[in-house]
């Protein structure tokens, strides 16, 4: 039996205070939530020896440990999008598991909304490729990319808008059990169907919301966790990649990094998709629930639309997704994936309410950063 | 807000190919050794690693891969709605592009696309397609 003392498990999880947050900065936000999931750990701020963030500013990290008054033995700023906390968890466990730091917190924080910092252009940085050859043909960023690719996968598969729309139904089932949701007025298909287009196929219900928002994440040692107030929650198995930056550059609109994140995860944790009991997928799009299920091996390619038939996506259906109501329905800051890490933790520890997956052993959570970009998949279990 | 389209970025390998679009050539780059194309311009062929290349003009026909009818403009200088699109060029390389000239209703992936080119300002032409049975 080898030793998993050094393995990794998440002790303490939180959200900031979510949704229209007027007043409080991005950092002031990754505080809170850190404070918040400190405090769901049982530990201190001056137990944390590792520091892992991004986009709260230019030097993230040493922001935010400037702020809670750490000086840390390992930093980590790494910066791809939505998939930057799972990475951050991956990059946090192997550091715990080489001894370079034992309690890692993985914060994030936004102020988009009441900011209004949010442009549909996106954020137009110099030097990249899509400065050079892309951002004068005026693409939304990210939602035309995502277009295109649900463009391809209607033409290719001969699925149906009302396919996508399923998707937002069913997140909007879960946020109506979710006190945190911003929107938890009921949806249905035809209300999603009568939307305004934004980018064709996609309408103003296939994109996620735009919140303020941030939470935390309190990873350390196995060994370390069974002392401290919580079930720990261990970090199975974790894989990443990134394919292309620029919207030319994507190798196949439909086969995605995440194929390849995935099947790191699952050799890692000795698992399969049948293992697997709450998936978290972030839904920054309705397309990124259908292309996610056929990446991540739960449906073979081109048959998701078929595969979520029946409401087997929404509360109470047998193929619970996105249970805290995902960015199309809980919360949006711009940067979704933390979100999912706390959401799979609370379903393991039986924590979620009413919208308790029963006897939850197992959570994939899996993050897309920039324009399906950036992929990272992380296997959470419960012993 | 009030701003128009940004410019391309001339800088570095994308300068040759924005001059020769003002003058109305698609440029593709071909690796001399293995004859690899590939867009947008690099130092390295990405199949084979040589660094012998060279720009080419292209065959100026494909398929739309996929494209998107825009109905918000964040810019001053580009009415909606208009069409974003991928093409896949018949050398196998894929850049991002507009339809234009086109009943947006009329447009399907895979439909065969010729380029033209589109005044934009100071000098800029965007290569820019329609498709093949209207050239």
């Amino acid at each position: 039996m080898p030793n998993k003392n050094r393995e990794a498990a998440i002790v303490g999880v939180a959200e900031s205070d979510l949704g229209a947050v007027p007043g409080k900065s991005a950092t002031d936000l990754a505080v809170q939530g850190s404070l918040r999931a400190l405090q769901d750990a049982g530990l201190r701020v001056a137990d944390v020896d590792a520091v892992f963030t991004a986009n709260l500013s230019r030097f993230s990290a040493i922001q935010l440990s400037e702020a809670l008054g750490i000086f840390p033995a390992y930093v980590d700023s790494t910066l791809t999008g939505g998939s930057s906390f799972e990475m951050h968890l991956r990059h946090a466990a192997a550091a715990i598991k080489a001894g370079y730091c034992e309690v890692a917190l993985i914060a994030y924080g936004s102020a988009q909304r009441s900011n209004r910092s949010r442009n549909i252009a996106g954020f137009l940085e110099s030097g990249t490729s899509a400065a050079q050859y892309e951002n004068v043909f005026a693409p939304l960023y990210p939602i035309s990319f995502y277009a295109m690719v649900a463009q391809r996968y209607l033409h290719e598969y001969g699925a149906r808008s009302e396919d996508l729309a399923e998707v937002a139904v069913a997140a909007r089932s879960w946020a109506e059990h979710n006190p945190k949701a911003f929107a938890r007025k009921p949806l249905t298909v035809d209300e999603v169907m009568a939307a305004p287009v934004v980018s064709s196929p996609l309408k103003v219900s296939d994109c996620c919301l735009v919140t303020d928002g941030g939470g935390a994440v309190i990873v350390t040692s196995r060994e370390r966790a069974r002392d401290l107030a919580k079930t720990p929650i261990n970090v199975l198995g974790h894989g990443e990649t990134t394919t292309h930056d620029a919207m030319s550059q994507v190798p196949d609109l439909l086969r995605h990094g995440s194929a390849e994140s995935s099947k790191r995860a699952f050799a890692m944790a000795g698992l399969t998709p049948r293992d697997i009991d709450v998936v978290e997928i972030y839904d920054a799009f309705t397309i990124n629930v259908l292309v996610g299920l056929e990446n991540l091996g739960f449906c073979k390619y081109g048959e998701a639309a078929d595969f979520i038939k029946g409401g087997r996506l929404r509360h109470g259906g047998d193929f619970p997704l996105n249970t805290q109501g995902g960015g199309l329905s809980y919360c949006h800051p711009g940067m979704f994936g933390i979100f999912l890490l706390i959401e799979a933790v609370r379903q393991l520890r039986g924590e979620s309410g009413p919208r308790q997956v029963a006897d939850a052993k197992h959570a994939l959570c899996h993050a897309t950063g920039g324009i399906f970009s950036a992929h990272s998949t992380i296997i959470l279990g419960v012993q | 807000m009030g701003l128009e389209r940004p410019l391309p970025e001339t800088n570095g390998l994308a300068d040759t190919f924005w001059k020769a679009a003002g003058e109305e050539t698609l440029l593709i780059q071909k690796c001399r050794t293995c004859q690899h194309h590939q867009h947008y311009a690099r130092p390295l062929c990405l199949r084979c690693e040589s660094s012998d290349l060279e720009m080419v003009p292209a065959s100026g026909t494909g398929v739309v891969a996929s494209y998107t009818v825009i109905h918000r403009s964040p810019y001053t200088d580009i009415t909606t709605p208009y069409v974003l699109a991928l093409i896949r060029l018949e050398e196998g390389v894929t850049m991002l592009s507009h339809i234009v000239e086109t009943d947006p209703s009329s447009i399907t992936c895979d439909m065969r696309v010729a380029v033209k080119f589109a005044p934009l300002r100071d000098g800029v032409k965007l290569p820019v397609f329609v498709p093949a049975s209207e050239v």
